[in-house]
């Protein structure tokens, strides 16, 4: 049976989770998106209501799962899904948005202490050009969770900053875990 | 615990001689690749910013040891240069190192703001001094926002001590990535107030020996590279 391992995207609705495991997933991704009834509607006409889910083959290397978790803290249960072998984390930001900090700030307050220790990356996607204060206040809220986490400027549409997202995050897997023989298994700091 | 600030000690490296001996309260500068032509260009400049400079700056004599270092990047790979010092590189094509990187040979204006932004910083604690030799364990507090523009290599450097404290020769174990590389990926750090440093105890064990290069998640990494198409 060939290695699996996972990584995760989580954001507010309308981040750009999907559109990211759509854009690198090698088979149909699943998709639990719902046509919005609430206030979001104002904003996009669906929202992932569970997970998303795709797989990238690394052929003699196993499987990468994509998950797309929402940044809301009422789902923060299906994380116990998705802990097994997860290698990292790209956290989504819609730079688009207004509330875009708030956004960051709640996933945050949902997760910073699962994946704190997990290499991740912070990705300001939908604005290439967004604010400094946003900038500023996204390093304030990973300083005030404890996170050491790397952010950039993305359009999860463009496969170019998908693949430099990913170099990155594999940057700090590949050189940030403990040597296998010394832990058994996974270990990140 | 103390958070590293570039010269609060001074590196020991292979240094170049000067005619006159310079005031003992000037801040030492060596070079390391450079020819002797460009040295003496060096010198020359140093006599003309001097003017400009809030501190004296001179040429490190002989074993003296310097506030700062100028790595030639163009002469291959350079010997180990303390970390407590700041490390500059310069080279003939500084676009394809990292940012920071000095023009070579060095131009007045770039050593000029080198030098002035060298200087203005407040001097390390007494206490501190001492640390010629030093073994010091390093320890990213953020990712600055300008590393987005550096290079992959530095990037593994800071992946490296994100979480966890480790000497340059641990953090060379557990990336690959060649020390001089190393030290000048910390010495950029410090100058952006991005790490902490712990001096090590003089008898304290350094685990580069255990830290072994992570195979595999070099290998995971590179068909991750292969198939998005970021191998190197």
């Amino acid at each position: 049976m060939s290695a699996s391992y996972k990584l995760l995207f989580i954001g507010e609705p309308g981040a750009g989770k999907t559109t990211c495991i759509e854009s690198l997933s090698e088979i149909s991704p699943l998709v639990t998106d719902v046509r919005c009834t609430d206030d979001l509607a104002q904003v996009k006409e669906s929202t992932t209501v569970a997970f998303d889910y795709g797989e990238l083959s690394l052929g003699d290397q196993g499987r990468l799962l994509l998950y797309g978790l929402p940044g809301q803290g009422r789902f923060s249960f299906m994380f116990d899904v998705v802990r097994e072998n997860l290698l990292g984390v790209i956290l989504l930001v819609d730079a688009a948005s207004a509330t875009a900090a708030d956004g960051l700030g709640e996933t945050l307050d949902t997760y910073a202490a699962a994946i704190r220790e997990l290499p991740c990356v912070v990705a300001l996607n939908k604005n290439d050009s967004p604010p400094p204060t946003l900038l500023a206040d996204c390093e304030a809220l990973l300083r005030k969770h404890g996170m050491v986490a790397p952010i950039l400027l993305a359009d999860a549409r463009r496969r170019e900053d998908l693949v430099r997202m990913f170099r990155l995050l594999f940057t700090m897997i590949e050189n940030g875990a403990e040597p296998i023989a010394a832990t058994g298994g996974m270990a990140w700091h | 615990m103390q958070t590293l600030r570039s010269g609060a000690g001074r590196a020991g490296p292979r240094t170049e001689t000067m005619a006159n001996p310079a005031p003992s309260s000037a801040l030492r500068i060596a070079c390391q690749g450079l020819a002797d032509d460009e040295i003496a260009a060096l010198r020359r400049l140093l006599g003309l910013l001097q003017s400009h400079l809030s501190r004296p700056w001179a040429l490190a004599r002989g074993s003296e040891p310097a506030d700062v270092v100028v790595v030639n990047l163009d002469a291959g790979r350079a010997p180990p240069v303390n970390a407590n010092a700041a490390v500059v590189g310069c080279s003939t094509k500084p676009r394809q190192h990292p940012e920071g990187t000095l023009y070579r040979p060095i131009r007045a204006y770039q050593l000029l703001s080198l030098l002035s932004e060298f200087g203005s910083r407040p001097a390390a604690p007494e206490t501190v001094r001492p640390a010629q030799e030093q073994a010091c364990r390093y320890r990213l507090k953020h990712w600055p926002a300008q590393a987005m523009n550096w290079a992959p290599d530095w990037w593994a450097v800071m992946a490296a001590i994100r979480g966890v404290q480790r000497t340059p020769e641990e953090i060379v174990a557990q990336t690959g990535v060649p020390v001089e590389t190393v030290r000048l990926c910390l010495a950029q750090l410090a100058r952006s107030d991005a790490l902490e440093r712990e001096v090590l105890a003089a008898s304290a064990p350094s685990d580069a020996a255990a830290a072994n290069v992570n195979t595999r998640w070099r290998a995971l990494t590179r068909r991750v590279g292969q198939v998005l198409g970021f191998a190197r």
